[in-house]
């Protein structure tokens, strides 16, 4: 518990430190702040619903499109924006979670492939109002709070969204400590034994769906405010796959799993995609047969595994 | 009048073309300690199953205090005060028994829906925790995962999650079966201390622990009730003594 | 009444492409839904092999000179060894892992294949060179159709008819149809499931092979294959009901038919109408519209 609680404060630590570490690549924090956002949303149907889907890009597009169309015809203003995107992603996972959740496993599956399909569709098809495949253009933010505008040095934008991440982050852990997480972890772990112990394991998982929804939102309403643009394919089956080969290769349903597997996958990906992308394709295929066949539980198991070690030693 | 904790009114259930349960009528009064007796693929479990709402019947109705139950969901009937414990163990095995008994007793308190941690909510059912784990001799394996522990224990633990559950109805699909003799005590003695209000159905095929338990026997063969009665006059019903008791006796 | 034979037609006309579209898809998805009958792996990788069927057929023709079919059947072959090979080595590792296990485990092998794919090949789609006997057109009757959706009409009709044939007929079908049941019993009477699943795993990639090889034409044939169509193979499945392989065969054929004509008529909004309606299907039958029964 002590341990627990002196990495949650290193994660908000490190959050506030990255300006001062790394003063010119503010831009990537930013970055990698919303795809940390982004896993961490998916980790808690993944990682303590034990939901596997490949749908959460249609969180993340409508959350971002939501903010991005409501920032060129409503308001400019970034609060009032990601509020817009978490709600409208919540909704969307309200309505999707109805259909999707009397299913598991493959169908599961298909049909959150399914709901990403038709998001993007209805993006593509919708040009006027979304921009179609050219992405949704026209964006410009208003200062933050009235006060702080965006400035090429990406230093708002990295204060905002890693703001809002550590935000998140400490809803995320009351929720996955709470009572309530408890009961998705007995879900995933027996959820035919939930229902003989009372639980309205449906309304549970929908509840839980519509949260993990509403964060994947707010994730892809920063994406487009600060970078001022919507693409299409922030909605596509390829991003999906992404969000959840980041958690994993953080490690699902250890509560940090996220800020390790995002920042990685940037790096890995921004090194290893340079010359061509398909070697890319070859070492992240590579790596997930690694992580299934050598390293269950991805980079934290990893680092539990060796802290364990040392503290034997130790003692 | 509110009628009896649990009444089972010609319940039949159908597989294709497989009858395992006929016409089942069934009674238990509050209070009442009843045991079910019958060979094995008599449909004790689907009995079972079809009362606590894991299966839906194919006729028939469930009622319990005077309420039609039978169109509700098994997660509601708990709520309503059924529980139950399975003939195989059917536990959350990676968690420690803490855990388990944690799980149930927040969703008994109504706690578990709760979104952030809740530290009074926490002491009372940890408070509760404590206490099931002494009454069930489980505190030195509290800390324990599942399945790590020797199967007669993890029967324990089934036992221990439905009485988590505070319910009024508690149906007991063969506790203690699997456990090494040296551990059946700890289970019929729990059985023994159960609270005086529940209404208590017990599978077992033991007859000596079913005649020492039970002031009422139902046997069921084929789905279908046989005969019903106290134990003394179960013991002398002839069909019984048959097809059940020499059955019995020669394993 | 003038009126009424254009629209008679059209109505054949998208009933025809869109049966010839879903006979594709059973090959693509009748082996995956065995997979998961049987071995209860979500194997999102099925696809994979569909694709490697394309890419040896193509190869075969423009590097060996084998005709079309030729191509196809060593296609068949070939791929189905290596989907053996594969179980044997990797895929049966992972029977009793967690989904998420299989699942990642699948991706892994889909982006791995893609690399394997540019590498060999390029990004680009590969053309593939029909013969002119498929290449023509032919009045069947009811209207005059592309000789080569009525093959591959004819081809699924022959491939789902022996698979039926196999599955009912078969003491392999027999055993096939035991182990999707109850596994445990099978095993307990004898058979030998764990050599079952190899060939089973094995047939159901040389169906996957052969659908992409003749279907080449329809789906072409780029590293990006196993991704493009896994959601329509998905959809087979799923709405057959797990491990149902009849099932498949009409889930296959309804599908195809459905999203021929709805985007004929909807060419903007088809996509989604068609994916709102699968969901709306399995909305009401979580389970498929023929769960699991006699195989």
């Amino acid at each position: 518990m002590r341990t627990t609680r002196a990495l949650d404060g290193l994660v908000l630590a490190g959050l506030a430190a990255f300006p001062m570490l790394a003063p010119g690549s503010l831009d990537l924090g930013a970055r990698m702040a919303i795809l940390v956002l982004c896993a961490m949303s998916l980790d808690l149907l993944v990682g303590y619903c034990g939901l596997i889907t490949l749908g959460h890009a249609a969180f993340f597009g409508a959350g971002a499109y939501a903010a991005g169309i409501f920032a060129v015809r409503a308001s400019a203003d970034p609060v009032a924006g990601l509020v817009v995107g978490g709600a409208a992603a919540a909704l969307l996972g309200l309505l999707s979670g109805v259909v999707l959740l009397r299913s598991r496993r493959l169908t599961l599956i298909m049909l959150s492939l399914a709901t990403v399909l038709i998001v993007q569709e209805a993006a593509n098809r919708w040009g006027g109002v979304t921009g179609g495949a050219d992405g949704l253009q026209g964006i410009a933010m208003s200062p933050l709070l009235g006060r702080f505008a965006f400035d090429l040095s990406g230093r708002v934008a990295y204060v905002y969204a890693a703001t809002t991440l550590a935000f998140a982050f400490l809803m995320f852990r009351s929720l996955v400590d709470s009572r309530f997480g408890q009961s998705l972890v007995g879900i995933r772990e027996n959820e035919a034994r939930m229902h003989a112990l009372g639980t309205p394991v449906g309304a549970r998982l929908r509840t839980a769906f519509v949260i993990s929804a509403a964060l994947a939102g707010v994730a892809g309403a920063l994406q487009a405010q600060v970078t001022e643009f919507v693409a299409l394919n922030a909605v596509s089956v390829e991003f999906s796959g992404e969000i959840l080969i980041m958690l994993i290769l953080g490690g699902a349903g250890r509560r940090y799993g996220a800020f390790l597997g995002a920042p990685v996958y940037v790096f890995m990906q921004d090194y290893l995609a340079r010359e061509d992308p398909a070697n890319w394709y070859l070492w992240i295929g590579l790596m997930l047969l690694a992580i299934v066949f050598l390293a269950p539980g991805g980079l934290t198991a990893g680092v539990a595994a060796i802290a364990r070690r040392i503290r034997g030693r130790r003692s | 009048m509110t009628g009896a904790a649990l009444e089972v009114r010609g319940v039949s259930k159908r597989f294709g073309s497989l009858d395992v349960a006929r016409n089942v009528q069934l009674s238990l009064e509050e209070g009442a300690r009843c045991a079910l007796i019958g060979p094995n693929g008599a449909g004790k479990t689907t009995l079972v199953n079809l009362i606590s709402g894991r299966l839906a019947p194919t006729a028939g109705e469930i009622w319990m205090s005077g309420r039609n139950v039978t169109a509700m969901p098994e997660a509601a009937r708990v709520k309503a005060g059924i529980g139950r414990t399975f003939q195989i163990t059917n536990l959350f095995r990676r968690l420690t028994v803490e855990e388990n008994l944690a799980l149930a007793v927040a969703e008994q308190l109504g706690a578990a829906g709760r979104l952030w941690p809740d530290r009074r909510a926490r002491a009372s059912i940890d408070g509760r925790v404590a206490g099931m784990l002494a009454m069930l001799r489980l505190t030195d394996h509290a800390g324990r995962r599942v399945e790590l522990l020797p199967y007669g224990v993890q029967r324990i633990v089934e036992l221990a999650l439905a009485l988590a559950l505070a319910p009024k109805i508690l149906l007991l699909d063969e506790p203690a079966a699997g456990v090494p003799r040296a551990d059946v005590g700890i289970i019929f003695e729990a059985i023994e201390q159960l609270p005086t209000s529940m209404a208590v159905l017990l599978i077992e095929h033991d007859i000596d622990v079913v005649f020492r338990f039970a002031t009422r026997v139902v046997v069921l063969v084929a789905g279908e009730v046989l005969a019903e009665g106290s134990p003394r006059e179960i013991s002398e019903h002839p069909q019984v003594r048959a097809l059940y008791l020499g059955d019995a006796r020669h394993e | 009444m003038e009126g009424a034979a254009p629209v008679a037609d059209l109505l054949i006309t998208l009933a025809f492409y869109g049966i010839a579209y879903g006979a594709v898809l059973y090959l693509l998805s009748v082996g995956l839904s065995v997979t998961l009958g049987l071995m209860r792996f979500v194997n999102l990788a099925h696809g994979v092999f569909a694709m490697a069927g394309g890419y040896v057929t193509v190869a075969a023709m423009s590097r060996a000179g084998f005709p079309f079919v030729p191509a196809v059947l060593a296609a068949a072959v070939l791929v189905g060894a290596f989907g053996m090979l594969l179980e044997r080595a990797l895929y049966r590792r992972l029977y009793a892992a967690p989904i998420l296990e299989q699942v990642l485990f699948s991706i892994g092998l889909i982006f791995v294949s893609m690399a394997i794919a540019r590498y060999a090949f390029g990004p680009l789609a590969q053309p593939i060179e029909l013969p002119a006997w498929l290449s023509a057109r032919v009045n069947i009757g009811i209207g005059v159709f592309p000789a080569y959706r009525i093959f591959l009409i004819g081809v699924g009709a022959l491939v789902s008819l022996a698979v039926w044939a196999g599955v009912e007929r078969t003491r392999f079908g027999a055993s096939i149809r035991a182990a999707v049941d109850n596994r445990r019993m099978a095993e307990s009477v004898g058979i030998n499931v764990s050599r079952l699943f190899t060939w089973s795993f094995g047939l159901g990639c040389a169906l996957a092979a052969l659908g992409g090889g003749l279907g080449a034409g329809l789906l072409p044939i780029h590293p990006g294959y196993p991704n493009e169509y896994l959601v329509y193979v998905l959809i087979v499945v799923a709405v057959a009901g797990l491990g149902n392989i009849r099932g498949a065969l009409y889930a296959a054929l309804a599908f195809g038919v459905a999203d021929t004509t709805i985007r004929y008529f909807l060419p903007d909004l088809g996509r989604v109408v068609v994916l709102l309606l699968v969901m709306a299907v399995l909305f009401r039958h979580p389970h498929g519209l023929a769960p699991k029964t006699d195989a």
